[in-house]
């Protein structure tokens, strides 16, 4: 069985080649230094694939079935099922957040500093797990198919808050200007009113977080100069569990 | 400008005196400051000016901001941590007012001096008396001044330990931050804001005697001394030490009592720490009792820090419950003593000791809005479906323990505590033989460092040399010593803190400008 299952593979493999060559000699190409792209075939698809993924001519988990027998050019980390399970519920997921809707909008992503193209900083240091699926051209949205919040892939605490914000096409005037158009001179630490136009108020975050144990980290009784997003929630260097410092809160924070 | 450790000393005697001095040697090693003791050089130019400079920004540092921008001074509030309001800010929310509205609405007898003869008594009468007796004549007065001036909204009263009657003023938000936040609101409004991550590095003490300025690190990051960058603020008028005590610092705390040692926990947040305190003695400041170092009785080992117990311990089982030792099954103390007494007590107990009240004392616990389903969920509060459990569970002879209740029932319709003596409240209920108990673990916590700057009751520090008043540099809060003696009670805090903040806030902004 397993034998001849091989040659199958194979040959859909050659297929699928052939498939995306003529997909990406004759589709649109994507200009300027913007790396994802938004020129898929399935219209309801919110967002863009990575270069690397083949054509997804239909937007139902029904029809999918080549997706979940292709041998794609990586191998998946464990099981090659799970994450089209993800993108499934991810493509019947309505739009969420302000931060997505900025990705849709494109602020000006041409100056972000990074576009899932790791090596582009990081060179040839190691920064994804071994057998990674390549992640140039990657939306943070996309990131999040695979990488869901809260579960154990989430990718909170593993990966710098720019980096996400930059991937979810957040520029980094959005939160360093004055007026949203130019990089304010010197760069300050934006106010936590800058983080609430996307994030919603305290109460909001609060609703979001009431779960999490052992205490809700958004519903401080300490007031108001305990709740700002940059007592915890740092960009540019490692997040800190500020409630820590006198309590026993053991968070997982983003 | 250079950062000022690397400029020459004024006098390289004292550097040179202090390197052979191993004793003085040893501290710093064990404090980590990076700098030798010495005094400041003058610098030539000042990187900003303003009138006055405040270091901290709690009760105290804020109350003397007011008052000082009130006054028309301009104003640099510095605050070394990134959030404002110290260990003002996390506290209980309970200010003492001796002889207030609440009480006479209560048909509570009280007044000045029947607080100032309560805080001699837990200060051993150690207190430094002309500092006492203003806290005790101002108390209900400061209260009234948050109300009218600040606005801040209280839930009612608290009967805290070592106190004669119920004279706690509790905030509505049940936290010092139903003060703290006001007070921010109204600087705000008076144009003044905490500088935040900005750390005294220096008080700069001229040759004629006066202090003249500071210099700080901005951006610093706590605990790290060399982090930020130095600046140097002239003070026109004066310089107000508002920073705190020592009681997160174990370093400088094991140089009081050795036996505090890292391994205590501590009610404090990370930057009640005592590098503040000691540039006030490096340029000449005075300081008194710093051996007295108080431990809150009413904190639990089931959590870290101040945690929830607390509230639950001192306005629940101090009240309506009991507090006994697991190995007798009898009471060891009178729950409502003052912290010093009762955590002495509990140590004696080898920390063999649990707080607990029935379900009557519960529903009492949730009126008050306590928050119970929260520490049960933590574990910190234990629900047990029995009395004959809850002793099982703690290896409390059970015997012992029913009977113990039986006198503290029999002592409840007396209307007198034979046992302790302790304070019967007007609502007191006799204890149930049946349904459900609940208990917390006891082990003292470090809370309040009593020791500090000396001081006058103008706020004005005082010359370790001549004890005379140096001139321009005012104290104000736990950094002065005095006060509270022995041991401070609860709720006392919140009256010195503001009281002497507002003293020096005025007596800083009456100062004739230097230059």
């Amino acid at each position: 069985m397993r034998l001849a299952r091989k040659p199958y593979l194979a040959a859909l493999a050659a297929v699928l080649l052939i498939v995306v060559g003529v997909a990406v000699a004759q589709g649109p190409v994507a200009t300027g230094p913007q790396t994802v792209r938004t020129d898929m075939s399935c219209d309801p698809l919110p967002r863009a694939l990575p270069e690397w993924h083949p054509p997804v001519p239909h937007t139902q988990r029904s029809d999918w079935p080549m997706c979940y027998t292709l041998a794609t050019p990586v191998s998946y980390r464990s099981t090659t099922m799970a994450p089209h399970d993800r993108l499934a519920d991810y493509l019947e997921m309505p739009q969420q957040s302000g931060i997505e809707l900025v990705a849709e909008t494109g602020e000006d992503a041409s100056i972000l500093p990074i576009h899932g193209d790791c090596a582009t900083c990081h060179k040839d240091t190691q920064v994804l797990s071994d057998g990674h699926v390549p992640t140039t051209g990657m939306s943070m949205a996309q990131c999040s198919t695979c990488h869901v919040p809260q579960s154990d892939l989430s990718l909170s605490g593993k990966m710098p808050l720019d980096h996400r914000h930059g991937l979810a096409g957040v520029s980094c005037a959005a939160c360093h200007s004055g007026d949203d158009t130019a990089l304010q001179e010197p760069m300050r630490e934006p106010p936590t009113e800058t983080c609430q136009v996307c994030h919603g108020s305290f109460d909001d975050l609060a609703a979001l977080t009431a779960d999490v144990m052992p205490t809700n980290p958004h519903s401080s009784p300490h007031g108001a100069p305990f709740a700002e997003c940059s007592l915890c929630h740092m960009q540019h260097q490692p997040s800190q569990n500020f409630c820590a410092d006198c309590h026993d809160f053991d968070f997982n924070l983003p | 400008m250079a950062n000022s450790d690397d400029r020459p000393r004024q006098n390289s005697l004292t550097r040179r005196a202090l390197l052979g001095s191993g004793a003085i040697a040893g501290v710093a090693a064990t404090l980590g400051t990076g700098a030798m003791a010495a005094p400041r050089v003058m610098p030539d130019n000042w990187d900003e000016e303003v009138d006055i400079v405040i270091v901290g920004s709690g009760f105290a540092g804020l109350a003397a901001a007011h008052e000082a921008a009130k006054a028309g001074a301009s104003v640099a509030l510095l605050e070394k941590m990134r959030t404002p309001g110290g260990n003002s800010i996390i506290s209980g929310g309970v200010i003492a007012a001796a002889g207030s509205p609440l009480q006479a609405e209560q048909g509570i007898e009280d007044g000045p001096d029947v607080l100032l003869a309560d805080m001699l008594k837990a200060g051993l009468n150690l207190n430094h008396m002309a500092l006492a007796q203003k806290v005790s004549e101002q108390s209900a007065a400061i209260v009234q001044w948050t109300i009218d001036e600040l606005g801040v909204e209280y839930a009612g009263l608290t009967h805290m330990g070592g106190h004669a009657v119920p004279r706690a003023y509790s905030t509505a938000v049940g936290s010092g931050s139903g003060i703290v936040v006001p007070q921010l609101e109204k600087l705000k409004e008076l144009g003044v804001e905490p500088r935040m991550r900005t750390m005294l590095k220096h008080i700069i003490r001229d040759e004629d005697g006066r202090v003249k300025g500071v210099e700080v690190r901005e951006r610093y990051t706590h605990p790290d001394p060399d982090s930020g960058q130095s600046k140097t603020i002239k003070a026109r008028k004066a310089v107000v030490l508002a920073t705190g005590g020592f009681g997160n610092d174990p370093g400088f705390r094991m140089m009081q009592d050795p036996r505090l040692t890292a391994e205590l926990d501590t009610t404090n947040q990370p930057g009640a720490t005592s590098e503040a305190l000691r540039e006030a003695l490096n340029i000449g400041g005075m300081l008194v009792q710093p051996s007295w170092i108080q431990l809150g009785p009413w904190t639990s080992p089931d959590e870290k820090g101040m945690g929830l117990a607390p509230d639950f311990v001192q306005g629940t089982t101090a009240a309506y419950g009991l507090w006994i030792n697991t190995q007798t099954g009898e009471r060891f103390v009178n729950e409502l003593a003052d912290r010093k007494t009762r955590a002495d007590a509990i140590i004696a107990t080898g920390n063999k000791a649990i707080a607990f009240a029935d379900e009557q004392g519960v529903e009492h616990a949730r009126r008050r809005g306590s928050k119970v389903d929260r520490m049960l969920e933590t574990g910190v509060l234990m629900e047990y479906a029995s009395l004959e459990d809850m002793a099982s569970a703690h290896a409390v002879p059970v015997g012992p323990l029913k009977a113990t209740i039986e006198r503290f029932n029999a002592s409840v319709d007396a209307g007198a505590d034979a046992e302790m003596g302790r304070y019967m409240q007007a609502d007191q209920f006799k204890l149930a033989q049946e349904g459900a108990y609940y208990a917390v673990r006891l082990m003292p916590k470090i809370h309040h460092t009593m020791g500090g700057i000396a001081m006058n009751v103008d706020a004005q520090a005082l010359d370790v040399v001549t004890g005379a008043p140096i001139p321009g540099l005012y104290v104000a809060g736990e950094v002065a010593g005095g006060v509270h003696g022995a041991s401070r009670l609860g709720s006392c805090a919140y009256a010195d803190c503001l009281v002497f903040g507002r003293i020096a806030g005025q007596n800083a902004a009456a100062e004739e400008n230097w230059g």
